[in-house]
């Protein structure tokens, strides 16, 4: 343990934690920093998810039919309310404006921007001016469209994807059991989703970063040979490489924790205990029925179990690799293809019918079969070779 | 009892070293051999940092290799190429390579700050490595090396970088070492080991030469050693017809100590060979030692 725990200190030299720090900071400035400063992102998206918050508050996970007659009821007293206004605003009569339905129909078709700029669309109008008001309506209508065809809305789409059987019988379940119902946050989800692609990309570079030198520096360094002298002798590869996990788990671990605390300043675990089916959330189905926390744990632990095989691929390129030009390129091959074809099936889509049911299982444990074998294989020979250097 | 019984090592089709039997009980042996010759292919051996192609080296009838862990930790090696973390003082290194060796924390503050003592570095204990003198890292390695006070101490050209000062401390130290455990000291510099080394294994072709003490060896060229003083201008036919071990000036003439194989002539001194002539005389040239033409 105690030769772990010096390995664990040669990861974090000072030079490596700066550059770990360094990264981090930029990284956040360049991509994450806009997630946690920007959510809800714009409108219509922060007059949604107002209205969602207040849904939840009201008839709490689901949302059945006579919640959606209420729900409906709202709208249209919210219709009256802009109705009204706008019959007493004579800006809008001077365009023939006298409902919200007139308005609502021609709005499209012709600029009216002295009109607009009157009704105040911006994004930090007052929630009691007519932009506003504006804005939830469409929210509203949105969620009521979806609520009220949302079952052959998902079917329809599916089924145009040409989806196996077994996709078809899942949507068809889901919406038969009425899990679609539930008041799901689509922006909620959407800003998790966000900020998970760019956190597991954080994460997978800073656990590559520590890992690079953790062999090629003792070459570099031409301390093997009293290494593999010692009584540790050869079983200094494996130490290393547990070592390695370690600090990888630590640094995953603490990244976590930052981002977790940055994530819970915006309050959306109101939506967490609810089911991700739902009219309201365009994510895909699931194979499965989560709830939004448990997709949140299960994709967390996505991002150590992948971080972690990247640590054991970067550990045994380190001990393989003449120079830290040849890891380096390795690598970056390596986040290319995680960012364009391993992001999604193995962090950001889990579970859902994108994929077939099977892809994610035979991938992940694909993954796991072929790095230990190859690291089995390695560390054989690490036991039999000879250090000549 | 350290063993060496019919080793050989190959490196494809390359072979470094042939059949080699040695034995080592405690005491200092020294390893004579120009570079290339294959004395740190029996180092690394020595050090399980290689495996034997054929036969098999055994600590008191056990093979080393089955040994493992039990066999190192019994080991004290310092590499030619000793390696250290730049940006690590002396202590905390010996503290890492003490915990390589096994040993509990307990254990090694005590003996690491006995050792910075002996090899004066104390006072620099806690500086980083990477401003120290090539004497000073040699003294770390020094110290490392003996950290789980060995019984078999393999040191690898372990006077580079030392001052004549500290050659002659590390001498005495390794005198004072020898007398309950195995050190193996390999060096090409003749006068590292001529005054500790109880025996002397010479290298050759891949094979082992000459293992001897130093009197027995140099008996081996006894009466083919001279001093004679030539001139300048006939230095050059000299040269060419004997073989020149060392050469001097003394006023206005050489003073030049050769080797002959036959009959002295007038003006030639006979003189007590040392481990250096045999030394020259064994690797002249890189050629065999049948191979000089005998001189006239």
């Amino acid at each position: 343990m105690r030769v772990i725990l010096h390995e664990i200190r040669h990861i974090f030299r000072p030079g490596t934690l700066i550059l770990l720090l360094a990264f981090n900071l930029l990284f956040y400035w360049m991509y994450l920093g806009f997630y946690f400063q920007h959510f809800p992102n714009g409108r219509p998206s922060m007059d949604t998810y107002d209205i969602q918050l207040k849904m939840v508050e009201r008839f709490g996970s689901r949302m059945d039919a006579e919640e959606f007659q209420v729900f409906k009821a709202e709208y249209e007293q919210r219709k009256l309310v802009a109705d009204e206004r706008i019959a007493g605003d004579p800006e809008f009569a001077k365009y023939g404006f006298h409902n919200y339905e007139q308005y609502q129909t021609r709005a499209g078709e012709n600029p009216f921007s002295e009109l607009d700029e009157h009704i105040d669309f911006s994004l930090s109008s007052d929630p009691n001016t007519l932009g506003s008001l504006f804005w939830e309506l469409q929210s509203r209508e949105w969620m009521i469209e979806a609520y009220e065809g949302g079952g052959e809305a998902e079917l329809i789409q599916w089924r145009a994807l040409e989806s196996s059987p077994a996709v078809l019988e899942t949507v068809q379940r889901r919406i038969d059991d009425g899990s679609m119902t539930s008041i799901q946050s689509d922006t909620a989800v959407r800003y998790y989703l966000d900020v998970l692609q760019y956190s597991s990309l954080l994460a997978l570079v800073s656990v590559l970063l520590i890992t690079v030198p953790l062999f090629l520096r003792d070459r570099h360094n031409g301390l093997i040979q009293l290494q593999y002298a010692s009584a540790t002798g050869r079983r200094l590869f494996g130490k290393k490489i547990a070592a390695a996990l370690c600090s990888a788990f630590l640094v995953l671990s603490v990244q976590l924790a930052v981002l977790a605390v940055l994530f819970s300043q915006k309050n959306i675990d109101v939506f967490y205990h609810i089911k991700l089916h739902s009219y309201l959330n365009f994510w895909p189905v699931s194979w499965f029925d989560l709830t939004f926390i448990q997709y949140i744990m299960l994709t967390i632990a996505a991002v150590y179990i992948v971080c972690l095989l990247a640590v054991l691929v970067t550990a045994l390129l380190s001990s393989v690799v003449p120079n830290y030009m040849a890891i380096i390129g390795s690598l970056a091959m390596l986040v290319v293809v995680f960012v364009y074809w391993g992001r999604q099936p193995l962090i950001t889509d889990l579970t859902t019918i994108n994929y077939d049911r099977l892809t994610q299982p035979l991938l992940y444990g694909g993954l796991m079969l072929v790095i230990s074998g190859t690291l089995i294989f390695r560390w054989r020979r690490e036991k039999a070779s000879d250090i000549v250097g | 009892m350290l063993n060496v019984h019919q080793v050989s090592k190959n490196f494809g089709s390359f072979q470094a070293l042939r059949s080699i039997d040695l034995e080592f009980a405690n005491g200092v042996y020294g390893l004579l051999a120009p570079n290339g010759a294959g004395k740190t292919t029996l180092i690394k051996m020595l050090a399980t940092l290689l495996f034997p192609s054929e036969g098999e080296i055994t600590y008191n009838g056990e093979n080393i290799t089955a040994m493992d862990a039990r066999y190192r930790n019994l080991l004290g090696y310092l590499p030619q190429q000793f390696g250290y973390y730049k940006n690590d003082s002396p202590q905390k290194y010996l503290t890492y390579i003490a915990a390589l060796k096994g040993m509990s924390q307990a254990e090694a503050s005590p003996r690491i700050a006995e050792l910075l003592k002996l090899v004066a570095l104390e006072d620099v204990a806690g500086k980083k490595m990477k401003k120290f003198s090539g004497g000073m890292i040699q003294r770390v390695g020094i110290a490392q090396a003996m950290l789980n006070d060995p019984k078999i101490l393999i040191l690898d050209e372990p006077t580079a970088g030392l001052d004549p000062k500290e050659r002659v401390r590390f001498r005495n130290l390794l005198t004072s070492l020898a007398r309950d455990r195995i050190v193996i000291l390999s060096t090409h510099i003749v006068s590292d080991v001529e005054p500790i080394a109880g025996e002397v294994i010479m290298i050759k072709d891949q094979r082992i030469l000459y293992k001897d003490t130093v009197d027995h060896l140099c008996r081996r060229i006894e009466g083919r050693v001279f001093e004679t003083y030539v001139e300048h201008d006939e230095a050059e036919t000299f040269r060419s017809r004997y073989l020149s071990l060392s050469e001097k000036q003394e006023s206005s003439r050489l003073k030049i100590r050769f080797l002959h194989e036959g009959e002295a002539m007038p003006g030639w001194t006979p003189v007590m060979p040392n481990l250096e002539d045999l030394f020259i005389y064994t690797y002249r040239d890189g050629q065999e030692q049948e191979d000089k033409e005998p001189a006239k």
